[in-house]
């Protein structure tokens, strides 16, 4: 289970960690930029997490409920996304809130999928292990 | 199902909640005045690309018509901190020549000078020698010439005047 969840999205995760901080170091944009281009990151990734955890995990209605996290974790970039180009639009008038925003929605979108895995896998009624 | 999806979902809010406390601890420990940077509006952005279009852009101007027109028209072509590139292609015009201050009559090329106008300029009735040449200063105002093309003129001619 522990590697499991360390292959899928810890290993991941670590690597947007990592450019994040490269990018930091030499991007011209400020830190904030920086941030915000983790958080769309992290839902790009997650959108990758969540097809890959319905691959060989045994529950009823899986179809169903594989598209509903995928279209959840859709939603949840494009959040990001509305964030990251509409922040003076929606009201948002500093640079910290956009990027805690975006990241906001890139960490929930990452987390639902181990969330998800573990549970699903650790429960004796719906997992398929 | 529904049970375990909304621990899912509260586990993952709650980790987003924690992480992003975390982060912003540590970055209002280590950067505090990043916290002030205010999200520029289009408005502002579009104000800020016209003032520094207006401030790269240059008068361009042919040595033609350079010759026919006073130092105070020169000036009152000028906005503020905008500078005057002149395009020469004739030497033998007298204004042109002062401008070099080359000597070589009969020479001819086609090349472009940046020259900053003094701010003076625009306050006193200044000469059009004395914008092209401010006072005190021993060769013509050439300090920020670039030439951006040139042929047929040798070298010693654009560096006498230019460099």
């Amino acid at each position: 289970m522990g590697l499991y969840i360390l292959s899928a999205v810890g290993l991941p995760f670590m690597a947007i960690v990592f450019f994040a901080i490269f990018e930091a170091a030499v991007s011209k944009g400020g830190l904030w930029a920086v941030l915000s281009g983790a958080g769309i990151d992290l839902c790009r990734v997650s959108i990758g997490i969540a097809g890959a955890m319905f691959i060989d995990v045994q529950i009823r209605a899986a179809g169903t409920f594989a598209a509903f996290v995928l279209l959840l974790e859709l939603i949840l970039s494009a959040g990001a996304m509305l964030i990251d180009r509409r922040a003076g639009d929606m009201g948002i008038k500093y640079e910290y809130v956009k990027a805690f925003g975006v990241l906001a929605c890139g960490i929930v979108s990452m987390v639902i999928p181990v969330a998800l895995v573990v549970l699903v896998r650790c429960s004796p009624v719906i997992g398929g292990h | 199902m529904a049970t375990n999806f909304l621990i899912a979902l509260a586990t993952a809010v709650g980790s987003a909640t924690l992480i992003l406390l975390v982060l912003h601890v540590v970055l209002k420990v280590t950067m505090p005045n990043a916290f002030k940077e205010m999200i520029s509006t289009p408005e502002q952005t579009v104000e800020r690309l016209v003032a520094e279009t207006a401030k790269a852009s240059a008068v361009l101007i042919d040595d033609i018509t350079l010759s026919a027109l006073s130092g105070k028209q020169i000036a009152a072509v000028l906005d503020k901190e905008q500078s005057l590139r002149v395009i020469i292609s004739d030497f033998t015009l007298p204004a042109v020549s002062a401008l070099l201050n080359t000597g070589r009559q009969g020479a001819r090329a086609t090349f472009v000078l940046d020259i900053k106008v003094p701010k003076a300029a625009k306050e006193k009735a200044l000469s059009r020698q004395e914008i092209l040449s401010p006072p005190g200063q021993a060769t013509p105002n050439l300090g920020t010439a670039v030439v951006e093309k040139s042929s047929g003129v040798p070298n010693e001619t654009l560096c006498g005047s230019a460099c």
